[in-house]
């Protein structure tokens, strides 16, 4: 990978760990956005520069689908389910921030992985890192969606990181799940929200079996 | 044009293929007989193939492309032995057809019968694919088919609380027995690289993990001792004619992979295997028909004796691969084809047995002995039937299971002769002493099952006003009991299709055919002509004196009423007290009254037997199990956060796993 990958790479690892810290569901949707984007216009650099067409398509429809119907979509979502705060759950979001980035910096310096994963692909990790700790520490489903989201774009990362990129048929596949996931996890986001009357995940225990 | 035995198969298997889809539609179960002439001639067809690759050279069959398993093809292998144990499948799930459509119909209103009519035809087609197996995966799923849908037909009359616990016990042994399989061929595939049993060789201290755990696994569906607790459980809760398929057929499966793997393809070789399973063997064999003996449920009588049964295949298995490594060339041949015709007859007179049974279950309402009695004026042809199966299964000439039997004494005879060490000879002679004590032991058992179920006067209401089975019954029973008298006459036909199986083992021993000596027609002639002689004096003797009618010397106790008789406690009595120790036996004798040594005016006898096994081993184990799901479902709250915390725990624990141990 060439140095210039560095910079930018470090800029949507900080969006998200800038995330981890928001309780407002909006700027959450915000900030995915401007990483998604600048994610799919990092995908079209990359392919440009090693002449993959397909790495170029995959990125514009990430930056177009991925980067903005989703977050205008999802952001509809949150406007009319009328509930723009997520609180967090056990720890409050600034507290979390910072222990995020402890815990990336602990990761980074320590890196327990196999020495397969190049240190280039550390920032993908961490951001899969990121989404997961998304997706614990909020209550609201909404927010799952996004750090579930967020998870997805640390795979992508990942697979432009590599110097041989997934092929473009997976890499679309992909790209088509999440959309629909996306669609349907708001969709069924109403669904609770009608047969519980909230939307707090937290509550959501009398689906064992 | 594929060869005839492809076609035979493919014709069974689409038999019974189609009747699950057909039946799915038939909820009110009213082509039952359409459905159970499917099953029949499945059997039929199935029987077909066996005979076909009995007498062709092995072929093998791999699935095309679009069937396939991750990792290996979807692949048969057809040779002699499985065409041995196809005929097993095949000849008792052909007669048991006659039986279901009139045994099943008083299940009608109690259940679903589209369950039982899909389950049926996944199990026969299963037990035949594992049978047919080339490699660990296609056997793996097989197997689990089988073990799923035995589940549900152990659970047809699942409104009853026992039964739905019986189905849950043998579901759980179901799933330690697989468990145990799989992580033995995973075992046997990391050792190997291969999934195909004609590749494996493990040989010497290697062989012995992955041996250790598939024998465990076969062990459990086999019902080896100390694994044999699901059969007392599940074959009297399963309706009868499927007690018949699991006790003769699918049992005999698990000791179809132990004949293969251990004895055939050499796949694990090590004498510990041998002695592991004359060991187990000779438990279970002593084990099962002393706990037979002492059963009321009929049912469990048998599935008791089948524990007994399958001791018996498994010492004559034991016996040969131990004498292969001992070099005692002519054991390994005589036990080998003991056990292969062990396991031919157990299905066929195991099968009549459990039908009798279910006759008698269906006609009283009840299968407990103390219940009973006098059935054989009321069903006096199920009587006669049972009689049979009962002198089959207790080895008595000239019947099948004597045949069978004749090959375990003559192999123990060549250890006792032929060993090579003074310790081997003195277990050759053990080995006979104790064939011997199983077999007065299993002669007891069933003249107590037969003398107080179908003799003297009926204990109950329900036993007096009960009638002969219908025709189809009768004659499913009929064509098993010929099965078994047949066999017994044409041991010569047997023993020449067993030489050609087992001659691989140990070329250059003597011929099964040599230690046949007995000239069985005649002898059954003569038996046949002398029990007729006998028949005809008597009936003489009653013409030329006249009949005279007594009533009974009471001894001056008042009216004899049926409780007087001889009970099943009472029979089992002195063997139970011989062998108190296994049982845990006791007798509560207590005897009130003002002068209770002249004038006792009540007296109560109570017998306990405890089974050491249960309450000592299973029980704790379970208890502990239990314990641990209650710790297990603790992490299921329902609580999303928690699901999700424990799979990223996992993917970041997976990556540190990776790192450290690269």
């Amino acid at each position: 990978m060439s140095f210039e990958f560095g910079p930018v790479a470090a800029c949507t690892v900080l969006l998200g760990l800038w995330m981890t810290g928001l309780t407002q569901l909006p700027s959450k949707l915000m900030l995915y956005a401007l990483q998604t984007v600048t994610l799919g216009l990092l995908a079209i650099w990359v392919g440009k520069q090693h002449g993959e067409p397909a790495l170029v398509a995959a990125g514009t429809a990430v930056a177009l689908l991925k980067g903005v119907a989703v977050p205008v979509y999802l952001n509809r979502v949150v406007r009319r389910l009328g509930c723009r705060r997520d609180e967090g759950l056990l720890l409050a979001p600034p507290l979390l921030l910072f222990a995020t980035a402890g815990a990336l910096g602990a990761l980074m310096l320590l890196h327990p992985f196999s020495r397969q994963i190049a240190p280039s692909a550390l920032p993908t990790i961490g951001m899969l890192f990121i989404g997961m700790v998304l997706m614990v520490s909020r209550r609201l489903a909404v927010s799952q969606i996004i750090g579930f989201l967020v998870l997805e774009n640390g795979i992508f990362f990942y697979t432009i990181a590599q110097p041989h990129s997934m092929p473009p048929v997976v890499e679309l596949g992909v790209l088509m799940d999440i959309l629909a996931g996306t669609m349907l996890a708001g969709l069924l986001t109403f669904r609770i929200r009608d047969s519980f009357e909230h939307i707090d995940v937290t509550e959501l225990k009398q689906l064992r079996g | 044009m594929p060869p005839l035995s492809h076609l035979f198969l493919g014709a069974a298997a689409l038999f019974w293929l189609v009747l699950p889809l057909a039946a799915l539609f038939d909820g009110q179960h009213t082509h039952r007989r359409a459905w159970s002439a499917l099953i029949g001639l499945g059997a039929l067809t199935l029987l077909g193939a066996a005979v076909t690759v009995l007498y062709a050279r092995p072929e093998s069959l791999t699935l095309p492309l679009p069937f396939f398993l991750g990792t290996a093809p979807i692949a048969f292998h057809l040779d002699m032995l499985a065409a041995w144990f196809l005929a097993v499948i095949a000849l008792s799930s052909g007669p048991a057809a006659f039986y279901l459509h009139d045994y099943m119909e008083h299940m009608k209103t109690r259940t679903d019968m589209r369950v039982f009519w899909t389950a049926l035809p996944l199990l026969l087609l299963s037990m035949a694919l594992v049978v047919l197996a080339a490699n660990a995966l296609t056997f793996l799923i097989a197997w689990e088919v089988m073990s799923l849908s035995s589940f549900l037909l152990v659970a047809t009359d699942h409104r009853n609380a026992s039964t739905r616990q019986a189905a849950l016990v043998y579901l759980g042994a179901t799933r330690v027995g697989t468990a145990f399989l799989a992580g033995g061929f995973l075992w046997a595939h990391a050792l190997t690289g291969s999934w195909v049993f004609q590749n494996w060789h493990l040989a010497g201290v290697r062989a012995l993990g992955p041996g250790l755990l598939l024998l465990t696994g076969l062990g459990v569906k086999a019902g080896m001792w100390p694994f044999h607790l699901w059969l007392p459980a599940a074959h009297p809760a399963a309706p009868s004619p499927v007690s018949a398929l699991m006790s003769g057929v699918m049992v005999k499966t698990a000791l179809y992979a132990i004949v293969r793997l251990f004895l055939f393809s050499r796949a694990f070789a090590h004498p510990a295997f041998g002695y592991i399973l004359l060991i187990l063997g000779s438990v279970s064999a002593v084990w099962g028909i002393l706990f037979a003996l002492i059963q009321e449920d009929i049912k469990r009588i048998l599935a008791y004796s089948t524990v007994e049964n399958v001791g018996l295949i498994l010492i004559g298995i034991g016996g040969a691969i131990s004498a292969r490594f001992l070099g005692v060339a002519g054991a390994v041949q005589l036990g080998a084809a003991a056990a292969l015709f062990q396991i031919l007859n157990h299905a066929l007179f195991k099968s009549l047995l459990f039908l009798g049974a279910g006759s008698v279950d269906l006609r009283t309402h009840t299968r407990d002995l103390t219940k009973l009695g006098g059935l054989g004026k009321r069903m006096p042809y199920t009587f006669g039937l049972f009689i049979l199966g009962a002198a089959a299964i207790c080895g008595l000439p000239p019947l099948n299971g004597f045949a069978a039997e004749w090959l375990l004494y003559q192999g123990s005879l060549h250890i006792a002769a032929q060993g090579t060490t003074p310790l081997l000879r003195c277990c050759g002679v053990l080995m006979i002493g104790q064939t011997a004590l199983v077999g007065v032991l299993s002669l007891a058992c069933y003249t107590r099952a037969l003398g107080v179920a179908f003799q003297g006067r009926p204990r109950t209401r329900a036993a007096e006003e009960a009638k002969e089975a219908s025709r189809g019954m009768l004659l499913a029973q009929g064509l098993l009991a010929a099965g078994c008298a047949g066999l017994g006459l044409a041991v010569p036909l047997a023993l020449s299709i067993l030489q050609r199986l087992v001659t691989p083992l140990a070329p250059n021993a003597v011929p099964l055919a040599s230690v046949w000596t007995l000239p069985m027609p005649m002898l059954a002639l003569l038996l046949v002509f002398t029990t007729g002689g006998i028949a005809m004096w008597m009936e003489s003797a009653a013409r030329r004196q006249p009949v005279r009618k007594f009533i009974t010397w009471e001894c001056g106790f008042g009216d004899l009423t049926p409780r007087m008789q001889v009970a099943s406690g009472s029979f089992a009595q002195p063997i139970a007290r011989m062998f108190s120790a296994f049982y845990r036996y006791a007798i509560h004798l207590h005897i009130d009254g003002v002068n209770r040594r002249l004038f006792p005016e009540e007296i109560t006898v109570e017998t306990k037997t405890g089974a050491v096994l249960e309450t000592r081993i299973y029980h704790p184990l379970v208890r502990w199990v239990d314990r641990a799901g209650d710790w297990i479902v603790q992490m299921q709250a329902g609580s999303i956060h928690l699901y999700l915390l424990t799979m990223f725990g996992t993917l970041l624990l997976l990556l540190a796993i990776g790192g450290f141990t690269r």
